[in-house]
């Protein structure tokens, strides 16, 4: 696909004799307040892919807004598209896609309602017959056309929502490659394409991935999980703080030493050990639970003890902390947590109220739509669990309120420019963080956590671990239900495996490990 | 594929770094210390800008030439403060199911509803002053509640729900007026209660500023109105730190009933009879005023006090164009242009805060 005879535009002051499908050059970005990226340079060559790694609030998805022209970079800096070179001031969305950049976003901007083959046209436009007529019939061939170049086999007629997750993300791919022209470079830039995958399904992607750039095109992955960096990408760069600290060879790595890049502190920090469970106290007890896919599950939580769920997607993993929480209602079975009967015989079932009541706090999986309150202050959001503390005859005590605030934003080391702003604005590990503090500053006993580390890069996913230890250590429970088995293994006391709704295995040390786990979730 | 152009490169901590970091610290530092003054006083217009621009209207009609003598004279003063009563109480109604992230659209039919059924009770049946206050008042907080049944119990669409029983009550109140005026031989202590002062300063401003603090009250100082901003943020959130979602909106939509029930009855006293029409013409000068209040003091939120200035912005406006001898279109023109202009900035707020886009 390289050509570089095309030149119209002025050349690059390097040699044009080693082509770059894409190249950044000292491109720097101020907001108000912070420099997002400093001089920051990067080359793609065509078909490589290309793995840019970095913690939240490194500046990764600022550099993926300037290439997309989406806002604009300081002057000083210059983008290369093949041979075209464009000063980074001057991008826009139209330059991108006329310079053949091509981008799926995080959430990729499919439509699960609509079939295949129109998530396709919407890309471009609808194929049209007479009176402007839509005409299905060109639609479809053309939209079977650009799947097969990402290895799609289905039917284009199907609604896009009957699709898992990663085949949606190959769609959003398809239709972003979809108007390539073979005079062009073409860089497909995905952010983080992967991070509401499963495992599973994002090496698959990944494998589409590869075969893309094994026929030439260049790609850069944006991502946050380093395992699928690691033998798999051709380089890695990595950002820390704005500034581009390494690019490395993909093939010299290992998953420790990009850590250590990432954070900027060895990786033995990251998990800590926790204590060793004080008392037999039972925290929770579930009795023969059958909610959703879950069947007679049963199991027990003692105080101070960290237990781990470990399952495939569509297990019933997250039904079961539902269920717990008291936000779905269980056909049949006993809650118990501490004292209180929560569901049971003799008792209706319960609702969040409740659950909080009796001193369980609950860390939803999706924090963006389940968690936080986007618009409304991080003050708000610590303590929105806890409004009724802090009402006095005469009103709402604000000045309590902040200075609890204050402190919970220091205690659990939440980066934010001010409890007033909206949280929004944090990062997703700080945001994390504050959602954790909200409950943590009521002393649970009980914490459920569904996937606390999602979307959280490596150094908040150290401070969350940090942070939950020592709620541990005062006497929390807690129930974790995490897809990196690694994870579970290194953090939890014990893991329950769940398949098809029953628990089939309890796994404790020494036989806890990413194999095992892997191997008791799969098997059957 | 091999050495492509690693600019920044070297391996992390190789000792390239360790300079790069000091000059970028202190050049950091500087446009922070010299924007902390602009900042401040950007944020200090976003929450003030529409009180001084009130006050830069009022200065203006004082001070330009044809307006000045009679402006703030206080029997215009009277007049214009008078007026605004039942459109500040129709917005504070309005205004509570909205902090909650739901439009309600009858606010202004139900104050119709409310005015009506006062000046029946009382006119028709004969019932005592009293009595009839009270059942326009409890016409008002039944309406409420049945909007609020069916949007918060059976989840309706909020929009679609009230614009419905919106026309469906202009329809009960044609009927039953049968499109005359209604309310012959109302007392003349409730007249007098609508038209006249008490200590220089018309009566009904007796009932609208209670109104005003008790919703400020209830609406930034109690749990309540702490829980009806979540909701607006983020439902389902809201649900899960343990907020009974349904429950507040509900009690949202009865407070709003109740409010538009007492704002039927200052209708009834201030203009003295009840027709079909008057009371739901009041809902767009309402919504306009909560929009534009959107705008001030917490900018991107439907809040009560930048309500209560979106009152007065606009009554301001409106009494010196007319003072001016604007013709009889103008205020229409000046009302609506407000009000795009309003849910314009009132977007650009919220996005400012990271919200999604609301009901406007």
């Amino acid at each position: 696909m390289s050509h570089g005879v095309n030149a119209s535009l002025s050349m690059p002051s390097s040699s044009p004799r080693s082509p770059v499908a894409l190249g950044v050059t000292e491109v720097s970005k101020t907001y108000p307040g912070t420099r997002a990226l400093r001089s920051v340079s990067l080359s793609i060559q065509p078909g490589e892919l290309h793995a840019l790694v970095g913690g939240n609030g490194s500046g990764k998805s600022t550099l993926v807004k300037l290439l997309a022209g989406v806002e604009q970079a300081d002057p000083g800096g210059t983008i290369t598209v093949g041979a075209q070179v464009l000063d980074a001031t001057r991008m826009t969305p139209a330059a991108a896609r006329s310079l053949g950049l091509r981008f799926v976003h995080q959430d990729a901007g499919v439509f699960p309602d609509m079939s295949i083959a129109e998530n396709l046209a919407l890309g471009r436009a609808y194929e049209t017959g007479l009176a402007g007529r839509v005409h299905w019939k060109r639609l479809t061939a053309r939209a079977r056309q650009e799947l097969e170049v990402v290895g799609l086999d289905c039917d284009p007629a199907d609604l896009l929502g009957r699709l898992g997750a990663a085949r949606q993300t190959l769609v959003a791919i398809a239709r972003a490659l979809a108007d390539l022209r073979e005079d062009t470079e073409t860089v497909l830039i995905l952010d983080e394409p992967t991070a509401a995958l499963p495992g599973q399904e994002a090496r698959a992607l990944l494998e589409t991935l590869r075969r893309l750039t094994a026929g030439g095109l260049a790609v850069l992955l944006i991502t946050h999980r380093l395992e699928e960096v690691v033998g798999v990408a051709d380089q890695v760069s990595v950002l820390r703080d704005g500034q581009m600290v390494a690019c490395v060879d993909g093939r010299e790595l290992t998953e420790e030493r990009l850590v250590e890049q990432i954070v900027g502190r060895p990786l033995g920090a990251v998990f800590p050990e926790m204590p060793e469970p004080s008392t037999d106290q039972a925290a929770l007890t579930v009795h023969n639970l059958t909610a959703g896919p879950l069947r007679d599950v049963s199991l027990t939580v003692r105080r101070g003890e960290v237990v781990g769920v470990a399952g495939l997607l569509g297990t019933g993993r997250t039904t079961l902390l539902r269920a717990i929480y008291g936000d779905l209602k269980p056909d049949a079975g006993l809650v118990r947590a501490g004292d209180h009967e929560l569901t049971g015989p003799g008792t209706a079932s319960h609702g969040p109220p409740d659950a909080i009541r009796a001193g369980i706090g609950y860390v939803p999986e999706d924090r963006k739509r389940e968690a936080i309150f986007g618009d409304l202050s991080v003050r708000a959001n610590l303590l929105l669990a806890s409004v009724p503390e802090f009402w006095r005859r005469y009103g709402m005590a604000s000045r309590q309120e902040s200075t609890e605030a204050r402190d919970l934003v220091t205690r659990f080391g939440i980066k934010a420019p001010g409890i007033a702003n909206p949280i929004s604005a944090l990062s997703g590990g700080n945001q994390q963080k504050a959602v954790l503090a909200r409950w943590l500053r009521r002393r649970p006993a009980l914490l459920l956590l569904d996937e606390p580390t999602q979307g959280v890069d490596i150094g908040a996913r150290a401070d969350i671990y940090r942070i939950i230890r020592a709620a541990v250590e005062q006497g929390t429970a807690v129930l974790m239900v995490a897809s990196d088995f690694d994870e579970l293994a290194r953090v939890c006391d014990r893991v329950l495996v769940l398949r098809r709704g029953r628990i089939v295995a309890e796994v404790r040390p020494p036989d806890l490990d990413h194999d095992h786990l892997t191997h008791l979730a799969y098997q059957g | 594929m091999s050495a492509p152009a690693k600019a920044n490169a070297g391996n992390g901590n190789g000792p390239g770094d360790t300079p790069q970091h000091a000059p970028a610290a202190a050049a950091e530092a500087t446009p922070q210390a010299g924007s902390r003054w602009h900042r401040e006083l950007v944020s200090l217009a976003l929450h003030y800008g529409l009180v001084v621009l009130l006050v830069v209207e009022v200065l203006f009609f004082r001070l330009y030439g044809t307006t000045s003598a009679v402006y703030l004279s206080h029997a215009n003063l009277v007049a214009l403060v008078g007026n605004q009563a039942v459109v500040c109480v129709v917005a504070l109604a309005a205004l509570i199911p909205l902090t909650a992230g739901y439009i309600d659209l009858s606010a202004g039919a139900i104050t119709g509803m409310a005015s009506i059924t006062s000046v029946a009770a009382i006119s028709r049946f004969h019932l005592p002053v009293l009595a009839g206050i009270a059942l326009g008042v409890a016409m008002g907080t039944l309406l409420g509640a049945v909007n609020g049944v069916l949007i918060a119990r059976f989840e309706f669409s909020s929009i679609v729900t009230t614009l419905g029983t919106s026309t469906a009550l202009s329809g009960v109140m044609l009927w039953y007026t049968g499109g005359s005026t209604i309310g012959a031989g109302l007392p003349q202590g409730l007249l007098n209660f609508g038209s006249l002062n008490w200590l220089g300063i018309p009566r009904v401003t007796y009932v609208m500023v209670p109104v005003i603090l008790i919703c400020w009250f209830l609406l930034e100082n109690t749990p309540f109105g702490r829980y009806l901003q979540a909701t607006a943020s983020n439902p389902r959130s809201a649900r899960l730190v343990g907020l009974d979602v349904k429950r507040n909106v509900l009690t949202a939509f009865v407070f709003a009933g109740l409010l538009a029930g007492v704002a039927g009855v200052l209708l009834t006293a201030r203009s003295g009879a009840a027709d079909s029409t008057t009371g739901p013409s009041y809902l767009f000068p309402a919504l306009a005023a909560v929009f534009l209040g959107a705008t001030t003091i917490h900018p991107g939120r439907p809040n009560v006090w930048g309500t209560v200035v979106g009152i007065f912005f606009v009554a301001f406006g409106v009494s010196g164009l007319s003072l001016m001898g604007a013709s009889a279109w103008a205020p229409s023109l000046f009302n609506g242009l407000i009000l795009v202009v309003a849910a314009g900035l009132a977007i650009v707020f919220a996005r400012r805060r990271g919200g999604g886009p609301r009901l406007f």
